[in-house]
């Protein structure tokens, strides 16, 4: 199977007052085949969002390369993925509607059809009857499932989700995992950061631990269950971290 | 260019909405009908006072605009982290700058505009038709160009310094350029976006601005303006988001 995504050897370091630098990804090298959906975890300051951020563009890499099925990410290749960030604001004085017309003519969409696609998108991540609202009147929630919808506008082939569960009641929840789900029958790959270990181990064919800007495993879901007697992701996680006793 | 007026076009739409345009135009009616209840000194006396207070405000209020617009624009969507949903696309972040500085630059013009006409118009409700019409149009034309240049200047500052601190900064460059001119030190190497002020000009109903110096205005506007957004995009490519 082909590789979606491929990152070798991936280095970031943040400047910290004139002459010292602190690593935020050391040496990260992995390769999402296309299809799957990669759940990374770790705990706070492991470095995924700044390995998401990496893959983007956002943030110069020290060391690296990182390509998108077989090319090197560039501002051209960048209309192949859609991005989640983790922090989900918006122009406060548009609507969604006006707010994904924009995403979608920056992301090369064609203006013919991009309002039945725009009005698809907000029916299906519940935000139908919404459409004509400001953004500044959205709750949490709200702006969470409009940062969904501009992710996957422009129907990219990468999904790169930055805590997608993030603010979300269960049922926001749930319907975010269903339309994940569908994005994977779709034959969409999908790099997922999430604290929510449950969320993960639901939808994940691959875990990715990290820690410290280190990936510290990289492997089937399945056979990482395997590993443990009591099938426990948590405690498989809590373990690699070095906090559990387990 | 289509990425390009697309963020602007983004940008206008969203400061159309905002009611700070519509305060600023309210107040700039009141200064109007206020400076035009106002009576001393002889009619042609009363009429330069009245055409001085009118466009005085008319131009400050739109650079205003344009200052606090654009020290807003890239800090803002840096802070809310907004920027991350423009450069997860095909956007060059040169096209970000050119972008954010073309909705700023339209939306200060534009309110400009609106801004003139009425004052036009209330001096032509005084019937007061000493300004050449030409002139009148010059003022409105290098005002613009004024426009371009702070819009320019202000976002790039905007990439060192807070809102307000650029706001301010932005705004004692504009008005002791006005005020102090010549007397400032090492005025020779300062940008001198005072050349684009015909106010005197308009107010006494002096001759026109012959084409040639308009030209070359055009082209120091150009230069200026492009020096500026080429700067900001050279600090921005560096920047970590």
């Amino acid at each position: 199977m082909e590789h979606a995504l491929n990152i070798e050897d991936l280095t970031v370091a943040y400047r910290q007052g004139f002459n010292k630098e602190r690593l935020a990804l050391d040496g990260v090298s992995l390769s999402i085949e296309e299809g799957k959906i990669l759940g990374l975890l770790g705990p706070n300051g492991a470095g995924k969002t700044t390995l998401m951020k990496a893959i983007i563009g956002l943030i110069n890499a020290k060391k690296g390369r990182i390509s998108i099925f077989g090319d090197p990410v560039s501002t051209k290749t960048l209309a192949r993925i859609g991005y989640m960030p983790e922090i989900s604001n918006f122009y406060w004085f548009l609507t969604p509607k006006e707010t994904l017309k924009i995403f979608g003519r920056l992301s090369g969409m064609a203006k013919s059809g991009l309002t039945k696609r725009i009005g698809d998108l907000l029916d299906m991540v519940g935000l139908s009857g919404e459409e004509n609202q400001l953004v500044k009147n959205f709750s949490k929630g709200m702006a969470e499932r409009l940062n969904m919808a501009q992710a996957i506008l422009h129907d990219p082939r990468i999904l790169i989700l930055d805590e997608p569960f993030s603010g979300l009641d269960p049922l926001g929840r749930i319907h975010m995992r269903n339309i994940l789900v569908q994005l994977k029958k779709e034959g969409k790959t999908i790099l997922l950061s999430s604290h929510e270990l449950s969320e993960a181990e639901l939808i994940s064919d691959d875990i990715c631990v990290m820690n410290k800007g280190r990936l510290l495993k990289y492997a089937a879901l399945a056979d990482i269950l395997k590993e443990r007697a009591d099938r426990s992701l948590e405690k498989y996680f809590l373990h690699m971290i070095g906090e559990g006793n387990a | 260019m289509p990425n390009i007026l697309t963020i602007a076009h983004g940008v206008f739409k969203e400061l159309v909405k905002r009611k700070d345009l519509y305060l600023i135009f309210a107040l700039l009616l009141i200064i109007l009908a206020f400076a035009a209840s106002f009576s001393f000194g002889g009619e042609s006396n009363f009429q330069r006072y009245f055409k001085e207070i009118g466009i005085s405000f008319t131009y400050i209020f739109s650079v205003i605009i344009a200052v606090t617009f654009a020290s807003r624009q890239v800090p803002q969507e840096i802070e809310t982290k907004s920027i991350y949903h423009i450069f997860a696309r095909p956007v060059s972040r040169l096209q970000f700058i050119l972008g954010k500085f073309l909705g700023v630059f339209a939306i200060s013009s534009a309110s400009f505009f609106v801004f003139y006409a009425v004052y036009g118009a209330a001096l032509l409700l005084r019937r007061d038709f000493s300004t050449p019409p030409m002139l009148f149009a010059e003022g409105f034309i290098l005002h613009v160009f004024l426009l371009a240049f702070f819009s320019a200047l202000t976002i790039l500052l905007s990439l060192f310094l807070s809102a307000a601190s650029n706001a301010i900064m932005s705004l004692v460059i504009y008005f002791g350029t006005n005020w102090f001119g010549a007397t400032l030190p090492a005025y020779i190497y300062l940008p001198h976006p005072e050349l684009f002020d015909i106010r005197d000009k308009i107010i006494h109903s002096w001759d026109i601005v012959p084409a040639w110096a308009m030209s070359l205005l055009a082209l120091y506007v150009i230069l200026y303006t492009a020096l500026f957004l080429l700067l900001s995009y050279a600090v921005l490519r560096k920047r970590n988001l």
